[in-house]
């Protein structure tokens, strides 16, 4: 497997250059097609009862997959630093939105989560603008972060305001995802341990008070706790209708198009919000193993762009990016075999919806444009309003190019740079090379937490 | 080693590292550490990297950003996993072990717009209720275009038979809904004829009808009209059954209910020939009435013609077999019609019989005297003195006709229904023992016959906090206590039965496919001795054959009391409001029937008096169903019987003839309810 992923960096295909990491993009591929299938299997019953035509969601998804295909693109080409350098205003647009709605926002389902219309969802969108900030600010901290004037208290300054507000839609899922993410990111850019403990304590009593205020949460809560050990007799109709969906597919499903709970009537929005559980009944284990393969895969990769990024800010964006499609799916799943309460999450490019899939494809495709600099210097962040990546290389690029690409071409050994700037490789941080330029003496007495992390490098 | 490490991990200027600290330092202490080596190394670029690095700051301390990010990839995976485990669960041990879900048919209270419903069938096999198809006629206007709909309303006229004209102007109207009904009953066959030729048009690509819809409903049919109405109940306009027996047994007659309960079944043949020409029903349920259609017409007619000649607001009768308990006939006035309920008045919907509760009156004092004849404390034959009034707490008791008759034995006093006499019988009898057989008689508790809306009635025993001694001397001439006709009349059937209580029913057999399985009668209670019984009998026809002559029937003897009951209102009792009623049966040495005859607020103008309302009433009825069940009359009956030659009273007689019909034995009433 690892190998069969590895074999296409090698490839170079089309501008992307050598790197875009194109088992991810497999993935990715793999993932849509799959869900568009789904998202027409589950919804076309709906359309019939609702006398529309049934392919009406699956050509509306379609509809979506194209702009999202856009947006996907648009980000691999873009260079990634540019959200760096936007991420002010980006935050600032995301605030204001996040505002507008708590004014204009109409009530569905019994949040507002959506403007008029019920087309655009802000919190959508605001999640990855959030990741973008707070990368971006824990990238500038540099090493201040573990100063808690520095570290702890603005970052929990600023997700108090993002999620507050977000928590008024009310959308405690979304709230949790960015929470969660952005504990995620601050850990990675190193944050003291303590500091991580007292943050994520925080966090657990805010929101275990936010729940046990709110009764629309703790209602749901209450109705998963009882109904963990035996789903099928939920009182909760929405969990024992996903859970009875899961356990009639058994091992092999009963079949494409074949699902039963999906008719109207039985499992609600079983295209967007619970499709995981129709994936279940039609495909049985089989299928929602595969989806978690590929989900597992993502992670793997995600990660991996990040771990060879030599920019902190790549690193931190890419396992931000990461983290927030992999928890979404999580929870979407955990949902579907009740084991988390029922949530509007959706399943990150296999659910039906529009907000979610351009912002996932969005996030992607930015993810898919750190893949293609890693081992590489990080391209410049353009000045605000110079769109594109600069196509000239400066003297400062190549120094740094060169250290990482020295690491980079180590690893995997199909280096394209320029014969230039490898000149530079023997100057380096010390820490770059430390696996391999050290001497035989040394490499004797390194601790097994290095060659561990040697294997995974290598693996 | 550490000072120098220190001072120098500062100046990297990135923030990873601290976290898994204490893990390097021990090497550090040890040998110098990996970092502090190779940052020596690469001492003398320091300057220029430092710089880089406020620059740029590199990512991470490769080592420990490869753990941390591990470490992210355990946290975001480690739930996968954990997901993968419950996903095995679910998908693997509980798809093993899943069974659908039972469909829930039992409790439900609505009933699915198509559910069929079972027939009912009165005790020969006449139909009195039964599903019918009609057709409904519905449209979506909003995709019809306008030109079209003088077309439609022309063809749709004919089959409807509403003018043209209206037709269109209902499309005009609702031009811009999606679902409009033209008609909701239409005939069978021209709703065929309509379904057939949209088939034809749709097939010829003519679609001028395709927004037309024409669907079969079932339709509840009750071809009797008003004939028992208000036994049967009716399914209102959603299907959903309302009162009566529909309501009762609409678990077991909708086809998606329940089936028999589980006891004795006997295969479909053995019921009478002409029961099943309509039974079961298509769907193979049906109910086999003890109903007896002749006879509830001949009660419905009598009670309308009564009220109609006393004037009457509105009457009950009730017929049962006293030996079973089976309802015969059961009538009030006013009424209604089930094909047309929805113009019927709802206050007509609820069965008065059972579901209305009354001041007994006299009759009562027929449950006095047994008390006390079964105690031993009186006997028909005891001397009472009437003084014309007597005084209990201070609450004074006349008789109805406010005179004093001096000295009168039990029976007379009976014949006479002596309110004074009989206070006095009941004091003889005592509070305690008086209401322990009020209530063993059935009053105050539902007598759980198979009907739905049946009340239980209000009975003051000596329990009750405002109970007084008063109390005992009014109920004891049925004031002051409300019974329903049901109770009342079960409880005369006592004594009609040899004292033996029985529950009353109205499904003879249960019909599900091949089986049927027969109501049993069930005994309630051995209330009274069969002696008592015997000399209640003999009381009750000298009350008949003395007080309430009206009553009689040439050639029959017949045992019986009236009852006239003042109207409690808010102010009191209202002198000229009375509940006459009057309760008998007959042939009184071997009852056949008993009836119940109730009318309330007879006209004053033509009589107050049970006696001269009620038992008219009671009298005709009797005729007729001697006629209708062909019972002989007494000269006939009792000259046919060789046994009986020697006997010179119904109670010698009793002693010899054998036991008439055997009763089987009281089964748990559970098991009867439990439909």
């Amino acid at each position: 497997m690892t190998m069969a992923l590895q074999v296409s960096q090698v490839k170079q295909i089309g501008r992307f250059g050598p790197n875009i990491d194109w088992a991810l993009a497999t993935v990715l591929t793999c993932l849509i097609l799959f869900g568009s299938v789904m998202v027409f299997s589950a919804s076309y019953p709906w359309a019939l009862e609702n006398q529309v035509s049934p392919f009406y969601y699956v050509l509306l998804q379609l509809r979506w997959l194209g702009v999202g295909l856009v947006a996907l693109v648009g980000a691999a080409i873009v260079p990634y630093r540019i959200w760096e350098r936007w991420s002010i205003p980006l935050m600032a647009l995301g605030l204001i939105s996040l505002i507008a709605l708590i004014f204009l926002g109409e009530n569905r389902f019994g949040a507002t989560r959506a403007f008029p219309g019920g087309r655009v969802q802000p919190s959508e969108l605001v999640k990855v603008i959030v990741l973008i900030y707070i990368s971006t600010w824990l990238a500038s901290k540099g090493d201040r972060i573990k100063d808690i004037n520095y570290g702890l208290i603005p970052f929990g300054v600023l997700m108090g305001i993002v999620t507050s507000l977000i928590v008024v839609q009310p959308d405690i899922s979304t709230t949790i995802l960015i929470v969660v993410t952005a504990l995620i990111i601050f850990f990675l850019a190193g944050a003291e341990l303590k500091q991580l403990i007292l943050g994520g304590f925080v966090a657990t009593v805010t929101f275990w008070l936010v729940i046990t205020r709110n009764s629309y949460a703790s209602r749901r809560v209450s109705a998963l706790l009882e109904s963990i050990q035996s789903p099928l007799n939920s009182s909760e109709w929405q969990i024992r209708e996903a859970s009875q969906a899961i356990v009639k597919g058994g091992p092999l499903g009963v079949g494409l198009g074949n699902s039963t709970e999906k008719l109207p009537g039985n499992l609600p929005l079983s295209w967007s919000d619970n499709i995981f559980a129709v994936i279940g009944e039609e495909m049985g284990l089989l299928g929602t193993l595969a989806v978690i393969l590929l989900f597992t895969l993502f992670v793997y990769r995600g990660l991996r762009i990040a771990s060879e990024s030599t920019d902190i800010f790549g690193s931190l964006l890419a396992v931000g990016i990461t983290s927030l499609i992999i928890l979404q799916a999580i929870i979407h799943i955990a949902v579907a075999v009740a084991v988390a309460p029922p949530t509007g999450v959706t399943l990150p490019f296999v659910s039906f919806g529009g907000s979610s899939l351009v912002t996932s494809m969005g996030a992607a495709g930015i993810l898919l444009n750190i893949s293609r600099y890693r081992g590489l210097p990080p391209p410049a962040a353009p000045r605000r309003g110079e769109a594109g990546a600069r196509p000239h290389i400066t003297a400062g690029d190549r120094i740094r190019g060169g250290l990482a690409n020295a690491f980079g071409a180590k690893k995997s050994g199909a280096s394209s740079a320029p014969p230039g700037q490898t000149a530079h490789a023997p100057s380096n941080f010390g820490w770059w090379n430390r696996g391999s330029h050290i001497s035989g003496s040394r490499r004797r007495r390194t601790t097994k937490n290095q060659r561990s992390d040697r294997r995974a490098r290598s693996g | 080693m550490r000072a120098r490490n220190r001072t120098v991990r500062p100046a990297r200027g990135h923030g990873f590292g601290p976290l898994f600290d204490p893990l390097q330092r021990p090497e550090d202490g040890a040998d110098g550490g990996l970092e502090s080596g190779a940052l020596n190394r690469a001492a003398p670029n320091r300057a220029s990297l430092e710089q880089e690095h406020a620059q740029h700051p590199p990512v991470s301390d490769d080592g420990t950003k490869i753990w941390r990010i591990g470490f992210v990839g355990v946290v975001l995976t480690g739930p996968l996993l954990l997901l993968v485990l419950r996903l095995l669960d679910m998908q693997v041990m509980g798809w093993q072990q899943y069974e659908p879900p039972q469909i829930v048919t039992t409790g439900r209270n609505t009933v699915d717009d198509t559910t069929s419903w079972g027939v009912i069938v009165d005790r020969d096999g006449n139909l009195l209720a039964a599903d019918r198809f009609t057709y409904r006629i519905t449209a979506t206007p909003k995709f019809i275009s306008q030109s079209d709909y003088g077309a439609i309303a022309l063809r749709l006229a004919s089959s409807i038979g509403a003018p043209p004209l209206q037709i269109e102007n209902l499309f005009m109207e609702n031009s811009d809904r999606d679902y409009l009904i033209i008609a909701s009953h239409i005939d069978f066959e021209q709703g065929q004829q309509l379904l057939a030729e949209r088939q034809q048009r749709m097939a010829d690509r003519d679609f001028l009808l395709k927004h037309i819809h024409i669907a079969a409903h079932p339709r509840r049919f009750y071809p009797q009209g008003i004939l028992a109405s208000q036994v049967l109940g009716f399914l209102n306009a959603e299907r959903v059954p309302v009162l009566g027996l529909e309501r009762y047994y609409r678990n077991f007659l909708s086809s998606d209910g329940v089936g028999l309960p589980p006891g004795r079944q006997l295969p479909r043949s053995e019921l009478d020939e002409n029961v099943l020409r309509f039974v079961p029903s298509g769907h193979g349920k049906g109910l086999v009435l003890t109903i007896d259609r002749t006879i509830q017409h001949i009660i419905e007619e009598e009670l309308r013609l009564g009220i109609g000649l006393y004037r009457a607001e509105a009457g009950t009768v009730i017929v049962m077999d006293p030996k079973t308990g089976a309802i015969l006939g059961m009538a009030n006035w006013p009424t209604f019609d089930g094909n047309s309920f929805e113009d019927g008045d709802p206050y007509t919907f609820t069965n008065v019989a059972i579901s209305a509760q009354f001041e007994p009156g006299s009759v009562f004092k027929l449950i006095t005297v047994a008390a006390a004849l079964d105690i031993d404390a009186v006997d028909a034959s005891t001397v009472f003195v009437d003084t014309g009034a007597i005084s209990v707490e201070g609450h004074t008791v006349q008789n109805s006709d406010r005179k004093a008759v001096g000295e009168l034995n039990v029976a007379d006093a009976m014949a006479h229904s002596n309110n004074v006499i009989t206070v006095q019988i009941a004091q003889q009898v005592g509070a305690e023992i008086f209401y322990d057989y009020v209530s063993r008689f059935g009053f105050g508790a539902d007598t759980h016959i198979d009907l739905s809306g049946e009340v239980a009635g209000q009975v003051r025993n000596t329990d009750a906090p405002n109970w007084g001694v008063s109390d005992l001397a009014t109920n004891s001439f049925g004031q002051g206590i409300a019974v329903t006709p049901i109770q009342m009349i079960c409880a005369v059937a006592a004594i009609a039965n040899g004292g033996k209580l029985m529950r009353p029913y109205i499904v003879h057999s249960r019909v599900a496919g091949d089986n049927v399985m027969v109501t049993q009668p069930t005994m309630v209670y051995q209330v009274i001795q069969p002696e008592t019984a015997l000399r209640m009998n003999d009381m009750m026809a000298h009350v008949v054959n003395t007080g309430n002559q009206m009553a009689q029937v040439s050639g029959y003897s017949v045992a019986g009391k009236s009852g006239t009951a003042e109207i409690a209102t808010e102010e009191g009792y209202v002198q000229d409001e009375t509940i006459a009623s009057f309760i008998g049966y007959a042939p009184a040495d071997d009852p056949q029937f008993v009836m119940l005859v109730k009318l309330d607020r007879p006209d004053p103008g033509i009589s107050r008096w049970a006696a001269y309302t009620a038992t008219p009433v009671f009298s005709r009825i009797a005729h007729r169903l001697f006629e209708h069940m062909n019972i002989p009359p007494d000269n006939v009956r009792v000259s046919d019987d060789s046994q009986s030659y020697s006997c010179s009273s119904a109670v010698d007689c009793r002693e010899i003839a054998p036991e008439a019909a055997s009763i089987p034995a009281a089964e748990p009433v559970a098991e009867l309810s439990n439909r």
